[in-house]
Formats: C-alpha cells, sequence, structure tokens
C-alpha cells in the first residue's frame, strides 16, 4: 500500500434529493440509473459514493426499499465494484426519524450521513435534526458499524459534532463533510473553507479527524483547489451541480470524477482506492 | 443533503428587462446584488428557487 498521506478520496454524489430530470437530464433517478452511474464514477476514480433515493415521480424519497433495490443491483451487476457505499439519512424532509435510518438497520452500510444541525432548507421548509434524532442515529451508527459522514453547513455544525463526541454519541475519528455554497449555510470561499477546517482544527483536534468537502454553484472550482492544498478530500457529483461549466450541463457524474481524478493528479498527488479510502477513514 | 445554486428572478421597474442573479455571489456583489444591470437601479423581485434550463429570458448578471 502506498503513503496514505498522499491520497486523496474522491466521493460521487450522483443525485440527490433536489435536481431533476428539467434540471439535467442526465442526473440519474430510477435504481438502474443510480446503479450505473455510480459504476462509471468508481471506474473514474470515485472511491465513495453517496447516495439518495427518488420515488417514482421523482421525488426525494427514503423509502428503503429503493435503497436496498439499488444496493442489490450494484451488487449483483457489477461484482467487481468494491466503492465505500454512503446512504444519505437525510433524503426527504417530511420523512420521520425513523424512516430516515430505516435503511441503515437493514443494510448497515459503511457509511452514512450524519446531518449535525437544523437549518432552514432553499427557503422554503425547515430541514430538522434534533437533538433526539441525532442521540438515536449516533447511537444506531455504532450498532451498524457504519461510520457517519458528518455534514456541516455552517461552522456550529462542527461545534454540535464536538459535542457528540464527548458525549459518546459520535466515536473518534470523525470524519466531516464540509458543505459549502448550500442556501442558508456558510457560502463556498477559501476563505470561509479554511474557517471550517480551524474550526475542526480547534474543536476536535489538529489531525485527529479527516475531511472532504464540496462547493455548490459557482465555487466548486475554488472549493475543490482549495480543499487539495489543504489537505482535504473532495465530493462531486450532480447532487451538488447540475452544471459542469458555466452555460455547460454536465454530461455525467463521471465527468466531475474525472476532473477531480485530473486536479488530484495535477497537484502530485494520487486518487485513492475505495480499500485506500477505508484506511483512511477506519472503516470497520 | 445539497442542492446547487438558487437563482433570484427580478424585472427592473424602469426599463422591463428580466435578470436574475444567482443566490451564491450574493457575497460577491453585495449592495448590488439585484439591481438591473441595464439601469442600476434595485429590480422587482419575481420569485426564487432552483435554476431552471427554460429561463433564458432571463439574462443572469455575472
Amino acid at each position: 500500500m502506498a503513503d496514505l498521506k498522499n491520497k486523496r478520496i474522491i466521493t460521487a454524489a450522483v443525485t440527490g434529493a433536489w435536481p431533476k430530470k428539467e434540471n439535467n437530464p442526465n442526473v440519474p433517478m430510477t435504481p438502474e440509473e443510480i446503479c450505473e452511474d455510480v459504476y462509471d464514477c468508481w471506474q473514474a476514480g470515485a472511491a465513495i459514493a453517496h447516495l439518495h433515493m427518488r420515488d417514482d415521480a421523482g421525488n426525494g424519497t427514503m423509502d428503503h426499499n429503493k435503497f436496498r433495490e439499488t444496493v442489490t443491483l450494484l451488487k449483483e451487476r457489477h461484482p467487481d465494484c468494491d466503492i465505500v457505499l454512503n446512504l444519505t439519512t437525510s433524503g426527504d424532509i417530511y420523512a420521520t426519524d425513523e424512516t430516515r435510518v430505516e435503511h441503515v438497520k437493514e443494510l448497515k452500510p459503511e457509511m452514512a450521513s450524519y446531518d449535525c444541525g437544523s437549518m432552514n432548507w432553499l427557503n422554503t421548509a425547515l430541514f430538522i435534526n434534533s437533538p433526539k434524532f441525532l442521540e438515536m442515529c449516533g447511537q444506531l451508527f455504532q450498532e451498524c458499524g457504519t461510520k457517519p459522514e458528518i455534514e456541516a453547513f455552517d461552522p456550529g455544525m462542527i461545534a454540535n459534532a464536538a459535542y457528540y463526541l464527548k458525549k459518546g454519541i459520535l466515536k473518534a475519528p470523525l470524519h466531516f463533510q464540509f458543505c459549502m455554497g448550500c442556501a442558508n449555510g456558510i457560502p463556498g470561499s477559501v476563505k470561509n473553507l479554511l474557517f471550517m477546517k480551524e474550526t475542526a482544527d480547534e474543536l476536535i483536534g489538529k489531525g485527529q479527524y479527516t475531511w472532504s468537502c464540496f462547493g455548490v454553484g459557482h465555487s466548486a472550482m475554488e472549493v475543490m483547489y482549495a480543499a487539495i492544498a489543504l489537505g482535504g478530500n473532495i465530493r462531486v457529483g450532480m447532487e451538488d451541480n447540475v452544471m459542469y461549466a458555466k452555460g455547460q450541463l454536465a454530461d455525467s457524474n463521471r465527468q466531475f470524477v474525472e476532473r477531480a481524478a485530473r486536479v488530484i493528479r495535477e497537484y502530485g498527488l494520487e486518487v485513492a482506492t475505495p480499500d485506500e479510502a477505508r484506511q483512511i477513514l477506519g472503516l470497520k | 443533503m445539497s442542492w446547487g445554486v438558487g437563482m433570484m428572478y427580478y424585472h427592473c421597474p424602469q426599463c422591463g428587462k428580466k435578470f436574475k442573479y444567482a443566490l451564491d455571489l450574493m457575497v460577491e456583489f453585495g449592495d448590488d446584488f439585484g439591481k438591473c444591470p441595464v439601469c442600476g437601479c434595485m429590480g422587482t423581485y419575481e420569485y426564487d428557487g432552483p435554476r431552471r434550463k427554460d429561463d433564458n429570458d432571463y439574462f443572469e448578471v455575472e
């Protein structure tokens, strides 16, 4: 195994809960489409796939049957694909706390998202992650052997993660996903990414955690390059950006992964394989 | 959970031009965010939401 310090993990967030075919016809929506996109992204260098599901009308859903169908399809169609699966727990803001974790109980994924606080969502609705839910979720993840990917949309959510670490709800080493440039979250910029990292350094301890990040919209490239320079990992995909560049809709999720891999290699680093990602993140 | 750029759609109360701003550029534009790119006066807010593919009749101020 090569030196892991020089490895950077690419996470592919292929679908999300919001973008639809009318935003970009290439967003994968069905279990079949998501399965094939994940395989494509893995071939291009993604070590982690962050998965959301859609119902038959294309809306975000936490239906555990959809998660099972997609995961099963991937295993059956592509047994060579060893990508780390990271399943969302926040794919439908109207889902109950129980529904949000049903698939985790059943499938026991290697990773699942853990949104460490509540916020207004797209100026339209509440995205609620109550203390009760976060405690239940943290304990369940430990029981299932699932590593939380702590999504932090602002520095306060990093402080909240530190609180749950002290309480034993979360276990070290933590892994953060700094979500930048989302409406109502911290705007995406180098300055703000540095602030997020410094906040985590202070609260969790320098070198005591791992992190990844993404920027939506105009900040996507700025945040990606900054993450590489600051020692972080990166997330790309149509969950976060349906445009590949100004005025250019993305052709595929693979296109984003290929660019991220090029950036990592041009910087003189290497793209982590799924097994290397497992070592870096301490996955069981 | 995330989603790409939110857009804010306006028209100009003076010249009628339709235009839009990406919400994530609010920091860069500062006080100019929401102003008509032709007249410079503050636009009249119409609606906001995710970027639509069919919103080309709204000029994107960048």
